[in-house]
């Protein structure tokens, strides 16, 4: 016979945990033991495209391209999944908050995602509705989060007319893990059958970022440029 | 269950972003990126501000100076490429070379900015290495 562990035991060991560690304990306490064996991703990442946008030929490539977006092109929220994971820009980069409970990633341009390793499963489908990150959960293979990602938001999987574009029914498998002290890998596969003929796959490489020690958001307050028909810049103040 | 098919890569769809930035928050479809014109001013404001930072620029014509808006990029990207919010001042004078509008308003895409003395400004920092190789 097979014990079937109930969704949310982990989380309640856990929580036993944390009492245990409030009542005196002496030594490390179990939570800080759950934490010493999780992997060190501390520090900002930025995908391999974007290290090389930071300054000079990248730079200006980056600024031609943006030559060649449709003259009404604006785009000023948060990017949302999968594209938070592939954007080539140097002001686009992340962080990851690695805990026993859940690893959090947070972007520059606001996108957040909670990935839940405490157990707990996807929520049953009438308690589901798609968002711009869609439910994620995961689970530890040593030092690789093995990620699953449902109800993202039907659409293109990034804003270019070519993009594929995905159903609410798409499904993400990610294997991220640190290749090196300095590089980070995400293999992503994408499956949609209402939509995709067969699977898309990604293996993305992130580097760490050293020029910049903290996040700094991106938003759109101040925003000058006006979009109608065409596109201008705003009197000077 | 083994999957079937080819796999085909988003990732490798994606990799024209190096030439075309999807993410951008704007177009600059309104500057002509294939001309570069060269101004000489006096610096009235740098708004270090998001989405994009801009260099208000007095240049000195005919009928009195014309305040020119120079568009550069994020307050992030443009300290990665070696700006500060204090790299000029009101009074700076500063040779820039910008790629123009298109429909001939007093602005542009600043492609680079030299000070009076002849340093370029905003110079490169460090670019960090790549992939260091595979391991575990």
């Amino acid at each position: 016979m097979s014990a079937k562990i109930r969704p949310g035991a982990r989380a309640a060991a856990l929580s036993l945990a944390l009492c245990a560690a409030t009542a005196g304990a002496t030594g490390p306490s179990p939570r800080a033991r759950l934490f010493a064996r999780l992997p060190d991703w501390t520090g900002l990442w930025q995908t391999e495209a974007a290290a090389q946008a930071v300054s000079g030929a990248g730079a200006d490539r980056a600024a031609q391209g943006a030559s060649s977006l449709p003259a009404n092109y604006k785009k000023c929220r948060p990017t949302g999944f999968p594209t938070v994971m592939n954007v080539p820009l140097s002001d686009f980069m992340f962080e990851l908050l690695v805990t026993p409970e859940q690893t959090l990633l947070v972007s520059t341009d606001g996108t957040v995602r909670h990935i839940y390793t405490d157990g707990r499963p996807h929520p049953k489908p009438e308690d589901l509705w798609p968002t711009p990150t869609g439910d994620s959960i995961g689970h530890w293979e040593g030092a690789t989060l093995i990620v699953d990602t449902i109800a993202r938001e039907p659409g293109p999987i990034y804003p270019f007319p070519d993009s594929p574009v995905l159903s609410a029914k798409a499904h993400f498998t990610e294997r991220i893990r640190r290749v090196d002290g300095e590089t980070l890998e995400d293999a992503m596969l994408i499956e949609d059958p209402a939509q995709l003929p067969r699977p898309l796959s990604s293996t993305i490489r992130y580097t760490r970022i050293h020029d910049v020690d903290r996040l700094i958001s991106i938003d759109c307050e101040h925003d000058r440029n006006t979009v109608g028909d065409h596109h201008e810049i705003a009197p000077p103040r | 269950m083994r999957r079937s098919g080819v796999r085909i890569s988003w990732a490798a769809v994606l990799s024209v972003a190096l030439i075309t930035p999807c993410m951008a928050h704007h177009s600059f479809a309104n500057f002509d990126m294939g001309k570069r014109l060269t101004l000489h001013g006096t610096v009235k404001e740098l708004q270090w501000t998001n989405p994009h930072c801009f260099v208000q620029l007095l240049v000195p014509g005919a009928d009195g100076s014309v305040e020119w808006s120079l568009e550069m990029n994020s307050p992030l990207a443009s300290f990665r490429g070696g700006w500060r919010p204090q790299t000029v001042k009101p009074g700076d004078k500063l040779t820039v070379v910008i790629n123009p509008s298109k429909d001939g308003t007093p602005s542009g895409r600043l492609v680079s900015a030299t000070d009076a003395d002849g340093h370029e400004l905003g110079k490169p920092e460090q670019v960090p290495s790549s992939s260091k190789g595979s391991a575990p």
